[in-house]
């Protein structure tokens, strides 16, 4: 993927009364291929609504979302499903399964991906490692620590290379050195011609140097940080 | 609680989607075995009964195939009369169309244990020992038995007829032969025509056969008025009749046990659906990971047909044992209240297809569905809606 875009985008949510609520009003911005954004904002500015829409897990209520100039928001539902095996995501409350070892809950993008177990086998494992989590491989993901559960949860979407990555508070759980490492991981990412965006309010990733842009949500906008 | 990778059940170049099924059902061991267990218990009821019915019916078919066409015995004003036979034999020759007519010697005279069916051994009977049905037929004083008659110890059956007789039982029916000859007492002609009362020259009926099963009804007029005295006729459609009410009526007990069964089955559809729609987070999971609505249907039919198909195949395995094994008694316990043995039962290859099909529609099709629909809907709603639902 070598450019996504989002035009005019907004989204609000139906609130009781009839009202409707408006989160995210008439965002214009891009990304492009090779580079590292991350977007901060307060808690309930509307960061997590961001990364779902720009995954296509939501559909916008105004604007639209384009990839590579298609309106990918506009797809119908197996149009986007198709075009999310190029996503990798790290949801902020990581979304494993719990009676699932790490190891097969990092396979899972794998499974209709690859049509070889070998393949699959050697990508899952790999991954963990490259997260510095490979002796967790055989542990059922429920009795992971949050630290380790964002790890699992990084190596699985980093495992199939995705074109464009969402990472929703990847280090939120994380000390120093893992926090660095993970974005370190992300960065090179990018410089391997991925778009990879961060969403994120702690401090570590928001000061870090790793980011080739910055923006912040506030009010439903966003603007980019000088 | 570490479990190596390594040591993990994957082995090189099986396909992904259905090894990832396989290990899902693995992650719930007891319930799998559950259903796979209740499911062939099903299929067991359920397979028994249908090819219980489908035997009965085939069988029924087979010993018809070797009827004559047409059955004449005589009739007067106390009923049934002996017929005689030489002037019986050439009175239905002579109507066209009949190729062969048979006197026979047949009644039911008393038994050890109740009533048994006598028959003369007439010069056409060697084709029950070429069938091998018995080894030889018997001389005066012998009788060949069915298992249902029981002989004394030493051999000896007592029987009364007009006169008590007792004869040495040398040989008894092979249980192919068993539905038709379960209380047969075969005897040498002149010990039936004795034992009967039957006079030299008669007999107890004639079979009469034709050249075409469909000139029977044509020939029927001809043939009722080709006798001196007045008959009655029965066809073979008319005995095809008597006996497919009777196997149709047994056979129909057995079927009521699929009532109960399909009963079982909607608790099964039940359980199985109650199951999928407690999974919404992980289908909402899956397809926000890239799987799409056909990959998640597919691993569901992976599932369906992982416990599906093994199940169907114990279960039949089951219920034709329980039908056709050698030595099996209570098809005929339950069907003609033998309790020495049962009948020897047949299926033809095309009874057999009709009756997969059967289980099919009756059980594999609404267990799948089961498992597909849920999936379905889920796969089709908004993967964001179906996440949160999970949300911890």
């Amino acid at each position: 993927m070598r450019e996504l875009s989002c035009h005019q985008l907004c989204f609000s949510r139906p609130a009781p009364g009839g009202r409707t609520v408006g989160i995210l009003d008439r965002i214009d911005t891009q990304f492009t291929a090779g580079s590292m954004s991350v977007i901060s904002g307060a808690t309930g500015a509307g960061k997590s609504t961001l990364v779902y829409l720009l995954c296509g897990l939501l559909r916008p209520t105004g604007g639209e979302i384009r990839a590579d100039n298609a309106p990918v928001s506009r797809w119908v539902s197996a149009h986007k499903d198709l075009w999310r095996k190029d996503v990798g995501i790290v949801f902020q409350h990581s979304h494993l399964i719990n009676d699932l070892t790490a190891f097969e809950n990092v396979i899972l993008p794998l499974i209709v991906r690859h049509k070889d177990m070998k393949e699959i086998r050697s990508a899952g494992l790999t991954s963990l490692e490259r997260l510095d989590v490979g002796h967790l491989a055989g542990k059922p993901a429920g009795k992971l620590s949050g630290g380790e559960r964002q790890k699992v949860a990084t190596a699985r979407a980093l495992c199939t290379s995705p074109g464009l990555l969402l990472a929703d508070e990847p280090t939120a759980h994380q000390d120093d050195p893992s926090a660095a490492h993970i974005l370190e991981l992300f960065a090179a990412h990018a410089r391997n011609g991925n778009i990879v965006i961060v969403v994120a309010h702690d401090r570590r990733v928001l000061s870090g140097k790793m980011a080739d842009r910055r923006f912040r949500l506030s009010g439903g906008n966003m603007d980019q940080i000088k | 609680m570490n479990r190596s990778p390594q040591k993990r059940s994957f082995r090189p170049n099986i396909r992904p989607l259905p090894a990832w099924a396989m290990r899902d059902l693995l992650r719930r061991p007891m319930e799998t075995f559950f259903l796979i267990l209740v499911l062939s218990l099903i299929i067991t009821v359920s397979a028994t009964a249908l090819l219980l019915t489908e035997a009965l019916s085939t069988t029924a078919q087979r010993i018809l195939a070797d009827a004559p066409s047409l059955v004449v015995r005589k009739v007067g004003p106390g009923g049934w009369q002996p017929i005689l036979a030489g002037p019986a034999v050439s009175s239905a020759l002579a109507v066209p169309g009949v190729t062969e007519a048979r006197p026979r010697l047949w009644g039911v005279v008393n038994g050890p244990d109740g009533p048994a069916t006598v028959v003369g051994a007439d010069s056409q009977m060697h084709r029950l020992a070429s069938a091998s049905a018995i080894r030889r037929l018997p001389e005066k004083g012998e009788a060949v038995a069915g298992s249902g008659i029981q002989a004394e110890s030493d051999g000896k059956l007592n029987l009364i007829g007009t006169v008590p007789m007792a004869f040495t039982v040398i040989d008894t029916f092979s249980s192919q032969a068993d539905i038709t000859a379960h209380d047969i007492v075969l005897l040498h002609p002149d010990d039936a025509r004795h034992i009967l009362g039957l006079p030299q020259g008669y007999a107890s009926d004639l079979a009469v056969y034709v050249y075409h099963a469909e000139e029977e009804a044509a020939i029927l007029p001809d043939l009722s008025t080709a006798f001196d005295a007045p008959v009655r006729i029965t066809t073979r459609s008319q005995t095809s009749g008597y006996y497919s009410a009777a196997f149709s009526r047994r056979g129909g007990i057995a079927f009521l046990s699929i009532g109960s069964t399909l009963f079982s089955m909607l608790l099964i559809v039940w359980f199985v659906t109650r199951e999928r729609t407690g999974r919404r987070h992980e289908i909402g999971l899956l397809k926000s990971l890239g799987w799409t609505t056909g990959n998640i249907v597919s691993l569901q039919l992976y599932r369906a047909l992982l416990i599906g198909l093994p199940a169907a195949a114990l279960g039949v395995l089951i219920s034709y044992g329980l039908v056709f094994a050698p030595g099996v008694k209570w098809p005929g316990y339950l069907l003609f209240g033998w309790e020495t043995s049962g009948p020897a039962l047949y299926l033809d290859p095309g009874g057999a297809i009709i009756i997969l099909l059967e289980l099919t529609a009756l059980v594999l099709l609404p267990f799948i569905a089961a498992v597909l629909f849920p999936a379905l809907r889920h796969a089709a709603a908004a993967p964001f809606d179906l996440i949160e639902s999970g949300h911890p």
